[in-house]
């Protein structure tokens, strides 16, 4: 395990934190606004995309929504696709719960990975609905999964969750069962806001 | 247990001025801009609950506060997160060092808190100093009568300098039979003579003594009297005495009962008793 950075303000920025990553990370994203959040998520990928790497953008928002976001942002969408280093990809709205999530969650990466080169630049979670307890359930035990595994992913994942969403009366838990299943965490509260840090 | 949790299990509580409410509010944004508000309201809440103390006392006891945030984050993040903190305070002009631990510009800010009681005092204060050094004794009680504006009466071990007149505790029990009588009559006349909108500023600086003579029983009775008379009279009066003698937990309780406030070392801290 890598030691704590430097607490510096420079370095604590989540922006500066993300631009000074060097070696793979798989990192955890504790967000309120979702602004902010993607405005993270489009500077991580936008810098990994003008560096030739291939990114994927994999949430439930509506694909032509982020295209139009991404472009308002700066980045150059039809030109990323055309040459197949950015890869957009939207999660299901609704997903079965009984089936087993991992196996689940497999399927759906082996697709998507099936058409990128690594380094890689993610920007994904499998699940929105993290207020119900079985759906954030499953997505940490995807993590878990994902972390155990994740020397043979080679590139930098940002996983984000909205605070705000997921289930009340064991926030504090699921936490703490998220930042263990990540090498670091970004604290995103609101716009130019935020501490990041490696664990 | 130190007597800052012993004085809490009788219903003092630190007596919040301007300043450390100013840095409980700083504590509290900045850790929402670190991390969030939803997660800082329930990171309180939750200790609110647990330690049934209000939000400022948690925000303003390091000890609790950091172990709020290593419970949810682990150690190592803990500490990354309090020395954001730390910068944060330095970078806002509330600590001349981003070294300074929150401790440390509590404990700053609590002993400027208690001098600026102490020297602006109002009158019908009746507070109980446990010191626990001489120098500190004697220097809190130079802040108290350095600048009365009006009369003052000290009954002291040694005393402190020409401009504050006292008797010596030996003065007071050189009969013990009429030390009691001879100790009102002293607050009584002090307090006749002042003809200011000032109060009258009373301190006592060892008043264990009045327990190793064998009058404590009548002395507590008289600090009972005194309690009750400083509600009417504009008299500021601070009695002190040695933690030591403080130690076997014997008469705190009754000494607590008639103080209003209560002045604590280590760190220097100033309580008052919770309203009912």
């Amino acid at each position: 395990m890598s030691q704590i950075s430097e607490p510096t303000q420079n370095n604590a920025d989540p922006i500066k934190f993300l631009d000074s990553i060097e070696n793979h990370k798989h990192i955890v994203m504790f967000y309120e606004e979702p602004e902010w959040a993607q405005t993270i998520g489009f500077e991580f990928l936008k810098n990994g995309l003008e560096k030739g790497e291939h990114c994927i953008y994999a949430m439930m928002d509506d694909i032509e929504i982020v295209k139009e976001n991404m472009s308002d942002y700066g980045i150059d969408v039809d030109k990323f696709l055309n040459n197949n280093l950015l890869h957009i990809y939207k999660i299901p709205d609704s997903y079965d719960y009984s089936k087993d999530p991992i196996e689940e969650a497999k399927k759906f990466w082996k697709k998507v990975m099936s058409d990128t080169i690594p380094p890689l630049r993610i920007f994904s979670t499998f699940t929105r609905e993290l207020h119900q307890k079985d759906a954030i359930e499953c997505q940490t035990r995807i993590e878990e999964y994902l972390d155990s595994q994740f020397d043979k992913i080679q590139g930098t994942w940002i996983c984000p969750y909205n605070v705000t969403n997921i289930e009340s009366g064991n926030r504090f838990k699921w936490i703490k069962k998220l930042i263990s299943s990540h090498k670091s965490v970004i604290f995103a509260p609101s716009m130019e806001q935020g501490t990041a840090f490696d664990l | 247990m130190s007597l800052h949790q012993i004085i809490s299990q009788y219903g003092f509580v630190p007596l919040l001025e301007n300043p450390e409410k100013k840095l409980a509010e700083f504590l509290r944004t900045s850790l929402e801009k670190r991390l969030s508000k939803t997660l800082v309201d329930e990171l309180i809440s939750n200790y609110i609950q647990k330690t049934n103390k209000s939000a400022d006392e948690i925000l303003l006891n390091p000890e609790l506060f950091s172990k709020a945030i290593e419970e949810l984050f682990g150690e190592k993040v803990s500490k990354l997160i309090l020395k954001l903190i730390q910068e944060d305070l330095f970078e806002n002009g509330m600590s001349d060092s981003a070294d300074n631990s929150i401790k440390k510009i509590l404990d700053e800010i609590r002993k400027n808190s208690v001098l600026e009681f102490i020297q602006k005092i109002k009158g019908h204060e009746h507070i109980a100093f446990f010191w626990a050094n001489n120098d500190l004794r004697r220097y809190l009680f130079s802040e108290f009568f350095k600048n009365a504006k009006s009369v003052k009466g000290f009954i002291s071990m040694e005393g402190l300098d020409d401009a504050t007149p006292y008797i010596t505790y030996d003065e007071l029990f050189s009969n013990k039979s009429d030390s009691i009588e001879k100790e009102k009559d002293l607050i009584i006349s002090t307090h006749k003579k002042n003809t200011t909108s000032f109060p009258t500023l009373l301190g006592g600086d060892n008043c264990d003594r009045w327990f190793e003579e064998g009058l404590g029983h009548d002395f507590l009775k008289l600090e009972k009297y005194v309690d009750k008379f400083l509600e009417n009279e504009s008299i500021s009066c601070i009695c002190g005495y040695n933690e030591l003698f403080l130690s076997n937990g014997e008469h705190i309780g009754e000494i607590l009962s008639s103080h209003k406030y209560v002045i604590l070392d280590n760190p220097l801290m100033i309580y008052k008793r919770r309203e009912k």
